[in-house]
């Protein structure tokens, strides 16, 4: 993954977030902070496959997989 | 035709067919072939053969598992399905159970049996995730078992293939199987204080009176009815699984200490809501966020998807106005929930004591409120 395609990851997140504060803080758990949602988790799988191209269907998804920015940052970075 | 953990006779049966299940478990030997005669024979003790609900039950299991192997056959042989040839097979497979939720308007038609509301949903979860690719093996003995596990067979928890498949594969050793079992005994111990002492307990002071002060103590002896009885239950189903080495996920986890709405729903009927997340919610809302309609709206399309989950989870208790008022109400309840979290300044406080206690004495209100709907006590008023 480059760098511009990190960058890109980063800005869905902190659309789909709402909030900036999570690119410092890379390694705390979205769901249990109420930064990510169900809804949040499809907004975001949407926006994957829309500006990445990354196809995954929504059940092969476990939520341990993307519970974190760094997280998010590595499941994006294994499917490109 | 017995009530699964609903009397004496039961328990007797089941610690009948549990001793050899707890001998095996303990000598480390494979569980699953004398599960699967275990769950035969208590199937036939569940379901009767006197009601005619067996036939109902064999109709079901011939067109699920036929459609399952037909459509995991498809699958495997094209390596791109048709989205729409994939939400057909998706919608055949829930056929059945509409079939029995509309005929349940009609009191003269019997259509159905015990547990088609669960048995429905761990098949149609089998169909979602063969088109999705994860499942690409299907024993039919294996998915038989899945299907009509005795301990789950009335009123879930619903587990998963792939999850159910791993224990069920498994060899524990001893050690193992003894947590298991101290586990499992534990529950089904939890479990009958809740079912028979504390949900007997509201039982005996309900009072179906109509009249404003009467209704409201209807709604909260009626929640703790509801919560002891199917919690009770679930915990005994749980415990019974772990008893033959199945680990069927919880039910249930201090619902009443939920400090929002959508905290509620990962705490209440879990296995449900849980189901209803991956396989509807997602799927609705990915294709809302992708309509024309919804252009760059996709909180929008998230909460319509959300909406409509919901009056779905309601239509899946029963197609009665009642339970589609509560699918409704929770609708807009996880809607309000997720407009308050994203506008309101006051969530930044969510971490307080104050707040939080606060939160959990609203939650509650609103949902006590969701069972008094879904009592149906509500609509003669």
């Amino acid at each position: 993954m480059d760098e511009a395609q990190e960058q890109e990851v980063l800005r869905l997140l902190v659309e789909v977030c709402g909030t900036d504060a999570i690119d410092s803080e890379r390694d705390v758990d979205l769901f249990e902070a109420g930064l990510l949602d169900s809804l949040g988790m499809t907004q975001l799988l949407v926006s994957l496959e829309d500006e990445l191209g990354i196809r995954v269907p929504p059940t092969a998804v476990e939520r341990e997989d993307i519970s974190t920015v760094n997280r998010i940052l590595t499941f994006v970075a294994e499917r490109l | 035709m017995i009530e699964e953990y609903g009397s004496l006779y039961w328990f007797y049966i089941l610690t009948l067919v549990s001793l050899p299940a707890i001998l095996i478990g303990l000598l480390e030997k494979p569980l699953r072939p004398y599960t699967r005669v275990a769950t035969v024979v208590m199937v036939v003790l569940l379901i009767g053969w006197t009601s005619g609900q067996w036939l109902w039950l064999v109709g079901f299991l011939v067109f699920e598992l036929t459609l399952i192997k037909l459509w995991l056959r498809f699958r495997l042989g094209h390596e791109h399905v048709d989205p729409w040839i994939a939400r057909l097979a998706a919608a055949a497979a829930t056929a059945p159970l509409v079939v029995v939720k509309a005929a349940n308007l009609f009191p003269t038609l019997s259509i159905g049996f015990l547990g088609v509301s669960y048995l429905s949903f761990r098949a149609i979860q089998v169909v979602l995730e063969t088109t999705d690719g994860l499942i690409t093996a299907l024993p039919l003995g294996d998915l038989t078992f899945f299907i009509l596990f005795f301990p789950t067979l009335a009123s879930g928890p619903i587990d998963r293939f792939r999850r159910f498949e791993q224990d069920a594969d498994r060899v524990w050793t001893r050690d193992e199987y003894v947590y298991l079992l101290g586990r499992g005994l534990g529950m089904l111990l939890l479990g009958a204080v809740y079912k028979f002492v504390l949900a007997a307990w509201f039982t005996t002071q309900l009072d179906w009176a109509v009249g404003w002060p009467q209704t409201l103590a209807y709604m909260y002896l009626y929640t703790g009815r509801l919560f002891f009885d199917f919690a009770g239950y679930s915990a005994m189903a749980v415990g019974t699984s772990y008893i033959f080495g199945i680990r069927t996920p919880p039910n249930f986890r201090l619902p009443f200490a939920s400090e929002s709405i959508k905290d509620f729903w990962t705490r209440w009927h879990i296995t449900l809501s849980f189901w209803l997340r991956d396989y509807l919610y997602t799927r609705m809302a990915m294709f809302f966020m992708r309509m024309p309609l919804f252009k760059g709206r996709r909180v929008a399309a998230g909460r319509v998807a959300l909406a409509l989950n919901m009056l779905l989870m309601g239509a899946w208790h029963g197609f009665q106005l009642h339970f589609l008022l509560y699918g409704l109400y929770h609708g807009l309840l996880l809607v309000g929930n997720d407009v308050y979290e994203k506008k309101s300044r006051l969530y930044a406080y969510r971490h307080h004591l104050a707040y939080r206690v606060v939160a959990i004495a609203v939650t509650f209100q609103l949902v006590v409120f969701g069972f008094l709907l879904f009592s149906g006590h509500i609509l003669p008023i």
